[in-house]
């Protein structure tokens, strides 16, 4: 795994999944359909990445498809990264 | 939408003097006490049997004796509402025409929620626009959650429900304050969002069912929709936020760092930290959360009695710019710029 899906699978296990739910989160856990990505819990996750990670997630990119997982939403930061 | 030439000539405020704390409210059992460690809210102002239209006829007077205007010069009035305002039909702007602008003024409702001043405003910037002669418009927005049905401290997640009226003129002729801007949106796929899995017929109200969006909220991430489409849904609506905002400072030609102050709902620290200031990189300090927990969230009238607040307070100065934002049933999101041009002579 890489560093940054470590981060990520650390900050969504840390931050976003509730006191009470036993999910246990990993690079490919669906973070739509598991309910996690919800609006709160997207801002949370945004901050994170453009406060911790560096890199701001513009509207134009929060689609479904570039958060379905950690390893969905790396691959996007990873493009932002070099543009 | 960008409207040239539209200014703000008058602001107007009724917010109840009592004020139930949120301390007291836990020790009634009326609030979790988890909530209000977590939410790290106030208390919200209570108006008891003041009808919402009298606190509406407070506001709307102050906001036209501060514009100096006569309420003769009002080619509009938009009044809206979030909750029940009196004999259900009867139209509460009716008792604003006859107590103070006459029945020559259009005049008519606005239900969208806690976003329906910027309804209101889209909706007036553009009618004064459309003709020339128009000059000004009276906007207004009043509630009172103390009535049966409903209930202030389970009103929804992550805020409380507080009692006011607030009040604006809106004019073609320059005014202390510019509107640069005002943008909405409407997530529809989170449109079940509050409404839950509650039977569109017959009308809740009608069978006596108490109003929460907090019950309709959980039914909606739980029963409405498969998890994965609800939650999507949810998703998008962070996202429409950040657009509006994103149109809204374009339009108006500013940075987020050239805002002065930013007055979401008055909601819980986490959710105007997380969804709002941090979304915009900018500290709480600038946003007006230090203030709106101290009242609760007044329907629609969260934004423009913040603007009533920083004026008597003077954290506004000429040249700076505020940003209000908002979002109601719909799922509707509401972003406007102002832009302080001069300082209100009743400051």
């Amino acid at each position: 795994m890489t560093e940054l899906n470590r981060r990520l699978v650390d900050f969504i296990q840390e931050n976003l999944v509730q006191e009470g739910d036993d999910l246990v989160v990993d690079e490919t856990t669906p973070l739509l359909t598991s309910g996690l990505l919800d609006s709160l819990r997207t801002a949370k996750l945004l901050n994170f990445l453009r406060k911790d990670v560096g890199v701001p997630i513009p509207a134009a990119k929060l689609d479904s498809e570039n958060f379905q997982d950690v390893v969905t939403i790396a691959a996007m930061v990873r493009e932002l990264e070099t543009v | 939408m960008r409207y040239p030439d539209t200014y703000i000539g008058g602001v107007g405020a009724f917010v109840p003097r009592t004020v139930v704390s949120v301390e007291k409210a836990v020790a009634k059992g009326w609030y979790p006490a988890e909530e209000a460690e977590l939410h790290n809210l106030a208390g919200a102002v209570v108006a008891g049997d003041l009808p919402a239209p009298e606190m509406a006829l407070h506001a709307a007077r102050s906001a036209i004796k501060r514009s100096g205007r006569a309420p003769a010069d009002l080619d509009l009035l938009l009044y809206a509402s979030t909750w029940h305002q009196g004999p259900d039909g009867w139209p509460p702007h009716s008792y604003l025409q006859r107590q103070l602008v006459g029945g020559d003024v259009l005049a008519t409702e606005i239900r969208q929620g806690c976003n329906g001043v910027f309804l209101a405003l889209e909706l007036a910037a553009g009618h004064l626009a459309a003709v020339p002669g128009r000059r000004a418009a009276l906007l207004v927005a009043a509630d009172n959650y103390g009535t049966p049905l409903m209930d202030r401290w389970r009103m929804g997640p992550g805020y409380i429900g507080g009692d006011a009226a607030s009040a604006l003129v809106l004019t073609r002729e320059p005014g202390f304050a510019q509107l640069t801007s005002v943008c909405t949106t409407t997530v529809t796929e989170a449109e079940e969002l509050h409404r839950g899995s509650e039977p569109l017929f017959p009308p809740g109200v009608t069978v006596g069912r108490k109003m929460s969006f907090a019950a309709r909220n959980e039914q909606f991430r739980q029963q409405v929709m498969p998890k994965g489409e609800a939650t999507a849904a949810l998703f998008k609506i962070q996202r429409a936020l950040m657009e509006v905002v994103e149109r809204a400072l374009d339009e108006s030609g500013i940075k987020p760092a050239d805002l002065t102050r930013v007055a979401f709902m008055n909601y819980s620290e986490e959710i105007v930290e997380q969804r709002c200031m941090a979304m915009l990189d900018l500290p709480m300090s600038r946003s007006t959360w230090d203030y709106g927990r101290t009242i609760g969230h007044c329907g629609a009238s969260d934004q423009v009695l913040s603007l009533d607040h920083l004026l008597l307070t003077g954290q506004l100065k000429p040249g700076d710019h505020m940003l209000m934002l908002g979002t109601g049933p719909g799922v509707t999101v509401s972003s406007a710029v102002i832009k302080i041009v001069d300082t209100p002579p009743w400051v």
